[in-house]
């Protein structure tokens, strides 16, 4: 459910999106021919709408959209021409698919709207054309004041507000007697109450009723033009309205339907079966040409009685506002400007701090508050959910499991997380690459897991979840697991890595992100030749994120993604080493605490007991080269990261600071231990470290260093 | 004894919650069976109609006898328009 309620702002988004460039382009036409560009976009506006229509299960929508889609496709062929009637056709299209798409919540009446008369006028027309004959009736449909006279089954369900309003029903029959010939009426008023809940001033009646008249149908429709958005009207053709019986009583009682397939029988109304519409409606020959228009249609889906209309304009109107689509260098600008601003309100602060005037802190520390929330508010617009991009995933495990004819069952969790917009775009294809991978070299086939004891269909989950400023996705899959045997051996026969090389089981893991690996020994369609996963290792590289990887033979594998909120401004804790400034990213630091004596003692030493765990230290002043003699009072800032930890050796603890990130030139972008730069209230420029870097060297050098130890230590015991 | 209500003249949207109220207080004040005469009527609207098709239910449902007088040339042309002549010559209940 969450995922479908996620994806579905996208999906409406992007419907409106294609329908207001088809009404654009039938706009732009208007009078002359469009071009094949306008055809082919007006058809993959109804093409892709239908498509995502029936990944949401919208089949009344993708019904209607596949009719309009085939008239495009004729025109595209070249097999239609086209013209102002067709126009108007394609922008009734165009209305209907709208006003479908603002009735998601009521199935029922989405069902109703699925097959309206709209549909017969477009086929109709497309007969005419292709046909080349133009019938008479066609010719009615054009509005030639000669035409024929023709009869109409008349539906008139009048609104309950229609005689306050100062119209009379009978009216409306009174002039349809003036202009053409009354063939019979039914009056209905089942609605009726009885008793004391009868309000003489409220309007319950419905006329079914026989029209002849050489009327074209556009007049017609005039007739009931001010009662239209009240009242259910329809018209139908007098040969063809048995089928709309259904489409009339939508939503009615069984009294009211009851009265009304009584009265059309009265009426000489041949019922048809409902479900016989869709079918058939192509094959009947004797079709006049139009029927109702869109508007009647709209009006038909509406509830019964005012109060119903007006909560539904509410919703609809709602659910209007609920998405205001920006441009994104819009925003960008926007962050941008609140990153100068986060430096001037730094500065400013520095200021009012060394003025010592309280009033002058106060109101800058009030501004810097506001700036906060601006921040936090401005970038919280660039979040969007994760489900975005977990929701195209059932759909991918459904394609490729049953192309390799196994059975698996996708999970979802956590799709509301939140991340930057420009880094869900980024993280589709690695994500894609990994669960592709999951599902054909981590699920086994269907004998091997029965051999194994296990179900026999595999099981892969998607989930995504905040935890200490950047967010985790993971993909899991109860699968055969990574074989670290097979890896090394791979690997050293690919000379990656020397056969005597020791390495932990999470680097041997990640050595399948190495390009032109692959353990598979079978390539398939799907992943096994050893592009991909490299792929996946660049993609997160880009996007400041880092991959770890569990895995249990027999048991399955667990890719752990972890990749930073945003990419634009952090909260940062500053350090001063020597003269210079560093920033680290708050969200890392875990402590802070003096330096121990052993270790300031020992240059050598660089672990630090921190109550019982022990944990490497770097020496920045002396892993950046500074050169600077080390400070009196050193401190050491533990960091965190996933589920690494070390401490950093820094002299100064300045205290935090909004930082807004300036990436580095080209030139710098070597640098393992330095991400970024942020420029201070002083004016000053800070580099920001890169912490996860900087764990990662910290663990290298201690395990180099105990690999050390002990070729001393056996160096001395021979 | 019949209480006797003549509608006269314009009978449309109008008059409809003065004629309703009519009506229905002579429903339920008074026991004698109820005679509605339409010979005066001038002008007509679906009101009108309704209120006739609220009426006849109505008076059979609280057991009051009704008779209903020949209608102007107005009204029935409207019944009839509408297939509803039928209504003015039912009964009450209280005649059977």
């Amino acid at each position: 459910m969450s995922e479908y309620d996620s994806a579905l702002p996208a999906f409406l988004d992007e419907a409106h999106e294609l329908l207001a460039a088809m009404e654009s382009i039938l706009m732009d036409v208007q009078g002359q021919q469009p071009d094949s560009e306008q055809l082919n976009a007006m058809f993959r506006a109804m093409h892709t709408i239908k498509g995502s229509s029936g990944l949401f299960g919208l089949d009344a929508i993708v019904r209607f959209t596949h009719e309009a889609e085939n008239v495009l496709d004729a025109l595209r062929a070249g097999e239609l021409s086209f013209d102002d009637e067709l126009n108007t056709l394609l922008l009734r299209c165009h209305d209907h698919v709208k006003a479908m798409l603002q009735e998601l919540d009521h199935p029922d009446v989405l069902a109703s709207m699925a097959a309206p008369p709209l549909i017969d006028e477009l086929k109709a027309y497309f007969r005419q054309q292709t046909s080349g004959d133009i019938s008479p009736l066609a010719a009615s449909a054009t509005e030639a004041p000669a035409a024929a006279e023709q009869s109409w089954l008349i539906s008139l369900r009048f609104g309950r507000e229609v005689l306050a309003d100062g119209m009379d029903p009978l009216s409306f029959v009174r002039y349809l007697a003036e202009s053409g010939e009354l063939g019979g009426l039914q009056t209905i008023s089942t609605q009726l109450p009885g008793g004391d809940a009868f309000d003489p001033e409220q309007c319950y009646l419905r006329f079914e009723l026989v029209y002849h008249s050489a009327m074209p149908l556009a007049k017609l429709n005039d007739v009931f033009e001010f009662v239209r958005e009240s009242s259910q009207i329809h018209i139908f053709p007098l040969a063809t309205a048995g089928r709309y019986l259904a489409t009339v009583t939508q939503g009615q009682d069984e009294a009211e339907q009851q009265a009304v397939a009584a009265a059309w029988q009265q009426l000489g109304v041949v019922i048809e079966a409902e479900a016989e519409v869709v079918t058939e409606a192509a094959a009947v020959e004797a079709v006049a040409p139009l029927a109702s228009n869109l508007q009647f249609a709209q009006a038909a889906k509406q509830a019964s009685g005012a109060v119903a209309r007006k909560t539904e304009h509410k919703e609809t109107k709602t659910t209007e506002t609920r998405f205001i689509k920006v441009e994104a260098s819009k925003l960008d600008n926007l962050i941008n400007l609140i990153g100068e601003l986060v430096i001037a309100g730094a500065a400013a602060n520095l200021i009012a701090r060394r003025s010592g005037q309280s009033a002058q802190i106060e109101s800058t520390a009030t501004i810097a508050t506001l700036i906060e929330q601006i921040r936090a508010g401005t970038l919280s617009m660039r979040m969007v959910q994760i489900g975005e991009i977990f929701s195209r995933f059932p759909r991918v495990v459904r394609d490729v499991s049953k192309e390799l004819g196994k059975s698996i069952e996708l999970h979802i969790s956590g799709a509301e997380t939140e991340l930057d917009k420009s880094m869900v775009e980024k993280l589709g294809d690695p994500l894609m690459h990994i669960v592709r991978n999951a599902i054909d070299h981590g699920i086994e086939s269907v004998e091997t897991r029965l051999a194994a004891g296990k179900s026999a269909t595999g099981n892969v989950w998607l989930n995504a979840y905040h935890e200490s400023g950047s967010i985790v996705i993971e993909v899991a899959d109860d699968g055969g697991g990574l074989r670290k045997d097979k890896i090394v051996a791979k690997a050293v026969a690919n000379g990656l890595i020397s056969a005597d090389a020791m390495l932990s089981d999470n680097e041997i893991y990640k050595l399948i992100f190495e390009p032109g690996f692959s353990t598979a020994e079978q390539i398939s369609n799907i992943s096994g030749r050893g592009v991909g996963m490299d792929v996946v290792k660049r993609g997160l590289e880009a996007l400041r994120g880092t991959i770890d990887i569990d895995s249990a033979v027999g048991e399955g594998t667990n890719f752990r993604i972890r990749l930073p909120l945003t990419l634009a401004i952090i909260d940062g804790f500053l350090v001063q080493i020597g003269k210079s400034t560093f920033v680290i990213p708050l969200e890392v630091v875990v402590e802070c605490i003096e330096v121990p004596d052993d270790l300031k003692s020992d240059g050598t030493h660089s672990h630090l007991n921190l109550r019982g765990e022990v944990l490497p230290v770097l020496n920045l002043s002396e892993f950046l080269e500074l050169g600077e003699p080390p400070g009196k009072r050193q401190n050491v800032v533990v960091v965190n990261y996933g589920e690494s930890k070390a401490g950093l050796l820094v002299d100064n603890l300045l205290g935090e600071f909004q930082t807004v990130i300036k990436p580095l030139g080209q030139l710098f972008s070597h640098l393992r231990a330095i991400s970024g730069s942020t420029i201070l209230g002083s004016g000053e420029v800070a580099l920001i470290l890169d912490v996860p870097a900087l764990i990662e060297f910290a663990k290298q050098k201690e395990v180099a260093d105990f690999a050390g130890q002990t070729e001393q230590g056996r160096a001395q015991l021979h | 004894m019949t209480h006797t209500i003549q509608l006269l003249g314009e009978q449309t949207i109008y008059q409809a919650r003065q004629t309703h109220t009519q009506l229905w207080q002579a429903l339920h004040e008074h026991n004698e069976p109820l005679q509605l005469e339409l010979a005066g009527v001038t002008e007509v609207d679906s009101s009108l109609v309704q209120i006739l098709l609220w009426l006849v239910p109505e008076a059979k449902r609280l057991g009051r006898p009704l008779t209903m007088g020949e209608p102007s040339a107005v009204l029935a042309e409207v019944l009839a328009v509408l297939g509803l002549s039928a209504i003015l010559q039912s009964e009450g209940a209280g005649h059977e």
